[in-house]
């Protein structure tokens, strides 16, 4: 598959590319960036022949069948929708979109220019979420009551970064950085539809930006999710309790180790829950995979995407499936401004 | 029913039970018919009782209590085929509760409604008292609804059980006695659960075993899509397959051999229907070994404490 990047900023530089350079069944054949000196150091460094500082250039270069979007989230909409109407395959970085209108737009074209689309969404991609979601089809919890997610993560203000999250007009602050990912993994383990949406949130400091936010969820089927998302906390977590008519689920994300619990824990349920999770720790750190975390994800979806596009399969991480998030990141913001629920319409 | 009538139409009809898959509880109604159907004529008529397993206030999609759709899956078997029928459907209060709440909680009275049966609680209506000459009670006291019907069937869930390893068919009939707190009968739990088939013997048994519970149990613990209906007219029959399908041996279950033993049904039986390794199934039922045998020493522990505590007050 030959793949084009539109923006080489931190993400693809820290992941893509070294994920992409690593995949024999891939072949960058070209980049684009509006930053010169970036384009031409990356161009350099991975010995890509295409380079350009306009991505129009590398939208009319006919060798490309694939291209991903890097960039920030708020110029998403403009270039899958050019990409799509350019013939181009769409992997787009998450979020794929933060209003539904945007989202709706890139699915229509998509659609009309008979596309393949797909998101970024790593997360669901670990093994501790995909053992939460066998556990949940299986039925081994009932069915889910409510779902308690957390997100706890530093700010991108590291050495590389961009700062258009944190000094953006229009950024979301940590509901658009690391929220697209809790929402995504809450929304792939209920399917319900969402009936409603509240949530509270705002900035520790001084800074016209939400830092810290809680957002709730209330499905068609009474069931409920609460995702605490945040930037300001002294340590970084991302763990989900997932309450079900005939059990709970403890999923340590990061970790990738899941508990089930029925009636209650008993001291030694506790001591085998930790011995199975320091073997898989311990596994994970001798193969490398414990270091390499979330990144390690990339390379599975763009993996499974080639091979949707090549069997015109399903995409790993559909369209509609960036449109539910956008849905629960509008409302959340929505609500958090008007300090009222919002009530979804289909 | 009187007891020699019911002994009489026993001895003539072929003892079977038999095993039904099934997708869920997709298209219920006939799964049921297909189990029932292979058990042969089974001259349902007049009064019927069904006694549910409501036994505490859990979700259905728990597997701790009858599905709702299973009981409206029989429900309209029964309406479909069997003309007249004055349906009244059972179960009494417990230790931790009252069926009357978890009635209208899930939707059961709607479903009631619907196929025009009667809701009896057993705790809340009056008593009568009949001799049995049982390994726990001589003269047993039950619902007086038992002087009064023609056809008995019981509808339990297949679970595995904390204290008599499995529950079926026959420890279903354990939830018919009348009184609030059942759990006074649990050191004798084996004895008392024989008695209750002796005096309240069924005379069908449809096991819901398409959404189990295992490893654990009545209560709490894991939800099993095992998709099975195990029928019989033999609850003592019933509940040996259905002990095997779990895992165990029959032989080694208290309240199976006490049964049998007070001649509620016998061991011996023709298996019909679906016929697989019940192999398959037992690692998911049973807890794992160390667990269960932790569990077993915590209610030693728990049992000879409040031994010691007991002796400290008699001193």
């Amino acid at each position: 598959m030959r793949v084009g990047i539109i923006g080489v900023g931190s993400q693809a530089k820290n992941v893509h590319l070294p994920t992409l350079n690593s995949m024999e069944e891939v072949e960058i054949v070209g980049i684009a960036d509006i930053n010169e000196e970036r384009v031409k150091d990356i161009s350099k460094q991975y010995e890509i022949l295409n380079a350009y500082t306009d991505y129009r250039d590398l939208l009319n270069n006919d060798n490309i069948d694939l291209v991903l979007i890097c960039t920030p989230s708020y110029l998403h909409k403009k270039m899958v929708v050019e990409s799509a109407s350019a013939g181009k395959h769409v992997l787009v970085e998450k979020p794929m979109a933060t209003t539904v209108k945007d989202a709706d737009e890139m699915i229509n074209a998509a659609k009309e220019n008979d596309i393949k689309l797909c998101v970024v969404q790593n997360y669901r991609f670990f093994p501790s979420v995909k053992d939460t979601k066998a556990r949940i089809k299986k039925g081994r919890i009932g069915e889910i009551i409510s779902m308690h997610a957390y997100m706890l993560d530093f700010p991108p203000l590291g050495a590389g970064y961009s700062e258009w999250r944190i000094e953006g007009k229009d950024s979301a602050g940590v509901i658009e950085d690391i929220g697209p990912h809790l929402i995504d993994i809450v929304l792939h383990l209920n399917d319900s539809k969402i009936e409603q949406i509240y949530a509270t949130g705002g900035c520790i400091g001084n800074l016209d930006l939400i830092d810290h936010a809680q957002i709730m969820i209330e499905f068609e089927d009474k069931s409920l999710a609460t995702l605490d998302l945040s930037w300001m906390a002294g340590a970084k977590e991302i763990a989900l309790y997932i309450q079900g008519t005939g059990g709970l689920l403890r999923c340590d994300v990061r970790n990738n180790h899941v508990q089930e619990i029925h009636q209650y824990n008993t001291p030694l349920d506790d001591l085998s829950s930790i011995i199975r999770k320091m073997r898989g720790i311990v596994r994970d750190v001798m193969t490398g995979d414990y270091f390499v975390g979330p990144k390690k994800f990339h390379k599975e979806i763009i993996r499974n995407f080639i091979v949707s596009i090549e069997n015109n399969t399903k995409s790993p991480v559909t369209g509609e499936e960036g449109r539910k998030t956008a849905v629960v990141i509008e409302s959340a913001l929505k609500s958090i401004r008007n300090r009222e629920p919002v009530f979804i319409q289909r | 029913m009187p007891m020699e009538v019911m002994e009489t139409r026993r001895d003539k009809m072929e003892n079977i039970v038999s095993i039904t898959k099934t997708n869920g509880y997709n298209d219920i109604y006939s799964q049921i018919e297909t189990s029932i159907n292979m058990l042969g004529r089974l001259g349902i008529s007049g009064r019927v009782l069904i006694k549910l397993n409501l036994c505490d206030l859990r979700a259905p999609s728990s597997g701790a209590i009858t599905h709702p759709l299973f009981l409206d899956g029989l429900l309209g078997y029964l309406r479909k085929n069997y003309q007249g029928l004055d349906i009244v459907v059972i179960e009494s209060d417990a230790t931790v509760s009252r069926p009357d709440i978890i009635l209208r909680w899930f939707g059961f009275d709607k479903i009631l409604e619907k196929w025009d049966a009667k809701w009896y609680n057993l705790s809340k209506h009056p008593t009568i008292k009949r001799k049995i000459g049982g390994f726990y009670f001589d003269e047993i006291e039950i619902s007086a609804i038992f002087d009064n019907y023609d056809y008995f069937i019981s509808l339990p869930k297949l679970k595995t059980h904390s204290l008599t390893k499995i529950t079926a068919s026959l420890k279903n009939q354990f939830g018919c006695l009348p009184y609030w707190r059942k759990s006074k009968f649990h050191n004798q739990l084996d004895e008392v659960i024989a008695d209750a088939n002796l005096a309240m013997r069924p005379d069908l048994c449809i096991v819901d075993g398409i959404l189990s519970l295992g490893s654990g149990g009545a209560i709490y613990g894991v939800p099993l899509q095992s998709n099975l209906i195990i029928s019989g007219t033999d609850p003592v029959s019933v509940d040996c397959v259905c002990a095997k399908i779990i895992g165990y041996n029959p032989r080694r279950i208290g309240h199976i051999k006490k049964s049998e033993k007070l001649g509620v049904g016998t061991s011996k039986y023709l298996l019909r229907g679906e016929v697989f390794r019940f192999k398959e199934l037992n690692s998911d039922f049973r807890p794992p070994f160390w667990k269960e045998n932790v569990l077993r020493l915590g209610r030693f522990l728990k049992q000879r404490y409040t031994l010691t505590k007991y002796l400290k007050k008699s001193v």
